[in-house]
């Protein structure tokens, strides 16, 4: 099964429509869990449509709002409570470790899921080749699936174990990169270990970038940035290991041109986060 | 250098990002509801009012969809995609059932008339024109066959394999065409 044959199918199109049944529906998404390129083909879809759907704007009568605000009834306390703010737990920085972990877990947990899903599938499609009605082609795809999903799955669990040990390691800290005005939903995080050195960054958050462009992190070290290498978003598991950081003070994303620029350009930051 | 780049960033910083106005929204937090609206209702007018096409009954539709909406927040998963497509799957769905309703069909007899989307030439009165400036320029990118596609996917609800059916297309030029007109809109951001 080819990846950019999936993605062309129109299976995309109609899971953002909402047209597919529950069951392909969770097919879409366990192929966005294990395909970057699928994620990112949703996302975009989701993207195109929704400004298809903008160029049809109109504005609705005030009367609308006006019968809604009557209609629903709202929390006081968090319209008052904006004063004495919650207080953000101190303990941040374990917490998103926390939330890392369990997010490794669940992948692993998944990844071993979509191989039973798969199997199961792959014993559907048998079956339904016995009645003989359905297309070749498609239950060609199907096994192929199947084949290539259980040939990369001990290898991923390795790499998986290892970005594990890594998270865990308490001398590893993670810094959420909170989204700019040029891409205010994404949320990256990144990893690094103090001590090894090390640093890991989720690319799963981030827009398709333009064609020859390419994302690029950056550690800002007393006010100087530097290059901790560019994103590929093409690694299976949307954790890539990036260049060796000394120390930091913060960690940003800046789009540049494919390849990487020796310097940031600050107009194209699209996140950002300190320590 | 650090603190002064971050201070600027925030100081343009005018929206809230999705994240946030989610978990807002499940505090059922007024401010939220209110940002919702401002941002989204024009969208969700436009698509309901395109199904179907009287004002009144799209107010309703609208009405209803947003309490929907913030009733059923909790059903929301980012994980599997944007709060737009959430929201505009439940307005498309509410919308195209209302047209399957009696309601619909005698009011739609009596007020016909006084309702004017768009003509043959694709011009729409002056009452509905479109807002976004780029947007008409995406649509006039898309040639006739690809709007009609969009249009009876994105407004009627018509799958691919139905569209086939119904227009006597073979399903693989459906999808080609669909994929075309998907590439021409991807392209305007």
């Amino acid at each position: 099964m080819n990846i950019e044959e999936y993605i062309s199918s129109g299976i995309i199109e109609s899971y953002v429509l909402g047209q597919l049944n529950i069951d392909e529906s969770l097919q879409v998404e366990q192929m966005a869990r294990l395909y970057p390129e699928v994620k990112n083909e949703i996302n975009a879809t989701e993207k195109a449509f929704q400004k298809y759907a903008e160029g049809y704007s109109v504005k609705p009568s005030p009367l609308v709002k006006e019968k809604l605000l009557s209609q629903i009834n709202f929390k006081d306390e968090s319209l008052k409570g904006k004063k004495s703010a919650k207080t953000i737990p101190i303990n941040k920085n374990s917490s998103w470790k926390n939330l890392v972990i369990a997010a490794s877990l669940t992948i692993a947990i998944l990844s071993t899921g979509a191989s039973v899903y798969f199997w199961q599938k792959w014993k559907e499609t048998k079956s339904e080749l016995e009645i003989a009605h359905a297309s070749k082609a498609e239950l060609a795809q199907s096994v192929n699936l199947v084949n290539q999903k259980f040939k990369n799955s001990s290898v991923q669990i390795e790499a998986l174990n290892k970005q594990l040990a890594f998270l865990k390691d308490t001398n590893t800290i993670i810094v959420p990169l909170k989204g700019l005005p040029k891409n205010p939903n994404s949320l990256v995080l990144v990893a690094w270990n103090k001590q090894s050195q090390e640093v890991f960054v989720n690319t799963e958050n981030l827009p398709t970038p333009p064609e020859g462009k390419q994302f690029q992190l950056w550690a800002i070290k007393e006010g100087t940035p530097v290059d901790a290498g560019v994103l590929e978003l093409e690694d299976s598991f949307g954790l890539q290991k990036m260049k060796s950081i000394e120390g930091a003070q913060a960690f940003a994303i800046t789009l540049e041109n494919k390849g990487g620029s020796p310097a940031p350009t600050l107009e194209e930051m699209y996140v950002m986060g300190t320590l | 250098m650090t603190t002064i780049t971050q201070n600027k960033v925030i100081a343009t910083l005018k929206t809230i990002s999705e994240n946030e106005l989610v978990s807002l929204l499940l505090k059922k937090d007024k401010r939220s509801f209110e940002y919702l609206y401002e941002n989204y209702s024009s969208a969700i007018y436009g698509v309901i009012l395109r199904i179907i096409r009287s004002e009144d009954m799209a107010e309703e539709v609208l009405q209803d969809c947003f309490l929907k909406i913030w009733n059923k927040i909790e059903d929301f998963d980012p994980e599997k995609g944007k709060l737009f497509t959430w929201m505009i799957n439940i307005a498309r769905n509410m919308a195209i059932d209302k047209t399957r309703s009696r309601d619909f069909k005698n009011k739609s007899k009596s007020d016909d008339i006084d309702f004017v989307v768009d003509n043959e030439n694709g011009n729409l009165s002056e009452k509905f024109k479109i807002e976004h400036i780029g947007v008409k320029d995406m649509l006039k990118e898309l040639n006739p066959d690809q709007h009609q596609l969009l249009d009876l996917m994105y407004f009627k609800g018509y799958s691919q394999s139905e569209i086939s059916e119904e227009f006597d297309i073979p399903l693989g030029t459906v999808k080609t065409r669909v994929r075309a007109a998907m590439n021409i809109l991807k392209k305007f951001f």
